[in-house]
């Protein structure tokens, strides 16, 4: 869900960021638009939090230049600036109160009481810590200061919130409640989040759109949808759910798809989408486990699936079963390829060693292009 | 102590008063010694305090004419004034310029501020006499301030005023004191967490701002215990007001300690020494209690 305004809130232009002489950020060219719920997400030191500093006013671009709502911000101080920043370890003052906490950004900018009471009341109503302004900064339950934490930013009326992997102190069941109830507050306030993350289910989860990097680099920009259904390149593809690849000899090309005939007289296809292919070359095609139908060998022939499906043959290796969910390994004439499958009435009941057909979609699979960082 | 009372004790109190016990069973070595060594001390010098002084020879009837003698004495009041005025403006120079200090190396510099910290701390040990005779050497006649001042012709004549006197007192006391102050205070800033000064950054405060509502009081902790530090320590000195003080500005204790060493009046050296040690406790506390109705 994408916002219909098309209101730039911040650019990136070409910003590069040294160490040293290492290159923490390279190239970075990123337009976020004005109340969108933005990630950055990409496996650890691939420099999210240094582009995130970099916004905040903490780290300064070496080049480039970095715009907020059209106004140049690449050397401001941090308290120059119309965002605010929700960090990893909170940081609550721990010689405050909440209320003192979250009041601390108003009370520099002179709001006086009824209002600044009002407002931090409000806030603290939002994201739900109501009834504890009293209590010490250090009396609180990570969560209780997660949410402090996010107040004592929100209340100022950022024109962008920057949070760095917030969630990541919190066990996984307050966290996946904090992913809705962050998603939800940034909904009801329409402000411009930017979310740092290496949790790409958490990206996928939030996120209207996300960019996603590594080494340095910005690789894909799009929705969850996108990046997940059409990843960029391989690096982006494998960082994002998992993956089979392999390779697909190109016996024949038809009708804008790549088709390579088995010896059992099945075939695989994947579409081209503009990928080119030559007769007799190898290319490199991707489908995620999610996508293929596992059926048992002898119930098969009958189901032809789709028209254009295609069809390969295994044996089971291995069965991991995680309640919801089974994952199957199959070792087929494309090499081993896991197959998931949700665990309904429909479910095939298999063990290792059954003979099994793998069908899938015309669409189903991609031509993965090469990486385009190596690593 | 509630258990009398009828009340069943919750577990909860329970764990609690177990784990009482076990602390104070821990603690039991250190309260010995504390005991021992510094409490045990302490009576003996408030009970010699109210002994009587005859023939050379301290004896009961135990009685307050000591103190009497030294509220009413003009000397001694005198002596006390000085003490306490010189002892707190080197305590307050001394923390004005540590604070700094140790705010910069870490704040500024925090790469270097370990091998900064070492340095302090050579010449907190580095030792204390030859400090204050270094002193009598910059600040005497022929000294290295005189010298340069005539070399330059700002002067004709030695200024005599700069050694012997309350001045030289503070600037050596201060330069004494230093360290000392460095030491709580740095160990309050290293526990002032980097991300809480972002935090205020980013909150839309000024470099300024952050010091004066973040960093100064999270650290006011350490410095009322560099204040206690400093001011006791210069309360209680008698070698630099006796070297480079002249006789012109001697602390309380030189009082004491000539009442000791040549009447032997014990008695009195010991009730001088109790009224300095609550006066000091006094100011202490008095201290702590304005600063932190101020820093908030
Ligand atoms: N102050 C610094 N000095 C030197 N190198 C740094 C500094 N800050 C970051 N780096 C380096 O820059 C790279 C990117 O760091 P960054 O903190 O942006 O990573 P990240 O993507 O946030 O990773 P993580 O998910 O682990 O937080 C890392 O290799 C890191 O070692
Ligand atoms: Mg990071």
């Amino acid at each position: 869900m994408t916002t219909s305004s098309s209101a730039t809130a911040i650019q990136f232009e070409g910003v590069n960021k040294f160490f040293g002489r290492f290159q923490a950020v390279k190239d970075l060219n990123l337009e976020i638009r004005e109340g969108e719920f933005f990630s950055l997400l990409g496996p650890s030191g691939c420099g999210k939090t240094t582009s995130l500093r970099m916004l905040a006013g903490f780290e300064e671009a070496d080049s480039g230049c970095i715009l907020l709502r059209g106004s140049d911000v690449t050397s401001a101080p941090p308290n120059k600036r119309p965002v605010n920043m929700v960090f990893q370890h909170y940081e609550l003052f721990p010689h405050m109160t909440v209320f003192g906490n979250v009041a601390y950004g108003l009370r520099l900018k002179k709001v006086r009481d009824p209002e600044l009471s009002r407002r931090v009341q409000e806030m603290l109503r939002v994201v739900r810590v109501d009834g504890l302004e009293g209590r010490g900064a250090r009396q609180l339950s990570g969560g209780q200061q997660q949410r402090v934490a996010l107040a004592r930013a929100l209340v100022n009326r950022p024109a962008v919130l920057l949070l760095d992997e917030p969630l990541s102190a919190l066990d996984v069941k307050l966290r996946k409640q904090m992913q809705i109830e962050l998603k939800s507050i940034q909904h009801q306030l329409g402000t411009t989040f930017v979310y740092v993350t290496h949790d790409q289910e958490e990206a996928l989860l939030m996120s209207d759109r996300i960019g996603i990097m590594n080494q340095g680099r910005l690789l894909q920009v799009g929705t969850p949808r996108e990046i997940y259904g059409r990843p960029a390149d391989a690096f982006v593809a494998d960082f994002v759910g998992s993956l089979n690849a392999f390779d697909l000899r190109v016996d024949e090309v038809s009708g804008g798809r790549a088709v390579m005939r088995l010896a059992d007289g099945e075939h695989v296809a994947v579409a081209l989408e503009g990928a080119v292919a030559a007769p007799a070359s190898t290319i490199r095609v991707a489908i995620r486990p999610e996508r293929i139908r596992v059926t048992e060998a002898q119930a098969a022939g009958a189901d032809t699936g789709a028209p254009g499906a295609s069809r390969v043959g295994g044996v089971v290796t291995a069965v991991d079963y995680v309640g919801s969910l089974t994952t199957y390994r199959i070792e087929t004439a494309l090499g081993l390829i896991a197959a998931q499958e949700a665990n309904d009435t429909l479910a095939p009941d298999l063990v290792v060693g059954d003979r099994v057909v793998l069908s899938w979609a015309p669409d189903a699979a991609f031509v993965l292009p090469p990486s385009i960082v190596e690593g | 102590m509630a258990g009398g009372s009828g009340r069943p004790l919750t577990a909860g109190v329970r764990a609690e008063r177990g784990r009482l016990l076990v602390s104070i069973a821990q603690l039991t070595p250190a309260l010995a010694y504390f005991a021992l060594f510094y409490v045990g001390p302490l009576l003996v010098l408030v009970y010699i305090s109210f002994l009587t002084f005859r023939n050379f020879q301290f004896v009961e009837p135990l009685s307050f004419n000591n103190y009497a003698n030294v509220v009413t004495s003009e000397t001694f009041r005198v002596l006390f004034s000085r003490t306490v005025l010189l002892s707190l403006l080197s305590a307050v120079l001394a923390i004005a310029i540590a604070y700094p200090f140790t705010y910069i190396i870490t704040f500024v510099f925090p790469g270097r501020s370990r091998s900064l910290y070492f340095l302090i701390l050579v010449a907190l040990f580095g030792g204390y006499l030859v400090r204050i005779y270094a002193w009598r050497t910059i600040l005497g006649v022929e000294g290295v301030i005189n010298g340069t001042l005539m070399t330059l012709g700002v002067i004709e004549e030695p200024i005599r005023e700069i050694l012997n006197g309350p001045f030289a007192v503070v600037v050596s006391m201060v330069n004494f004191l230093v360290p000392l102050a460095v030491l709580p205070i740095y160990a309050a800033m290293q526990n002032v967490s980097p991300g809480v000064i972002e935090a205020a950054r980013d909150l839309g405060s000024s470099r300024l701002q952050v010091t004066r509502r973040v960093i100064l009081p999270l650290v006011l902790p350490g410095v009322l215990v560099a204040f206690a530090f400093c001011f006791i320590a210069a309360a209680g000195d008698f070698a630099i007001p006796a070297l480079l003080g002249g006789v012109e500005s001697p602390f309380i204790g030189n009082q004491i300690q000539f009442q000791i060493g040549q009447t032997s009046n014990w008695p009195l050296a010991a009730a001088m020494a109790t009224t300095l040690i609550a006066l000091v406790v006094l100011i202490v506390a008095g201290v702590a209690l304005v600063a932190r109705r101020v820093i908030r």
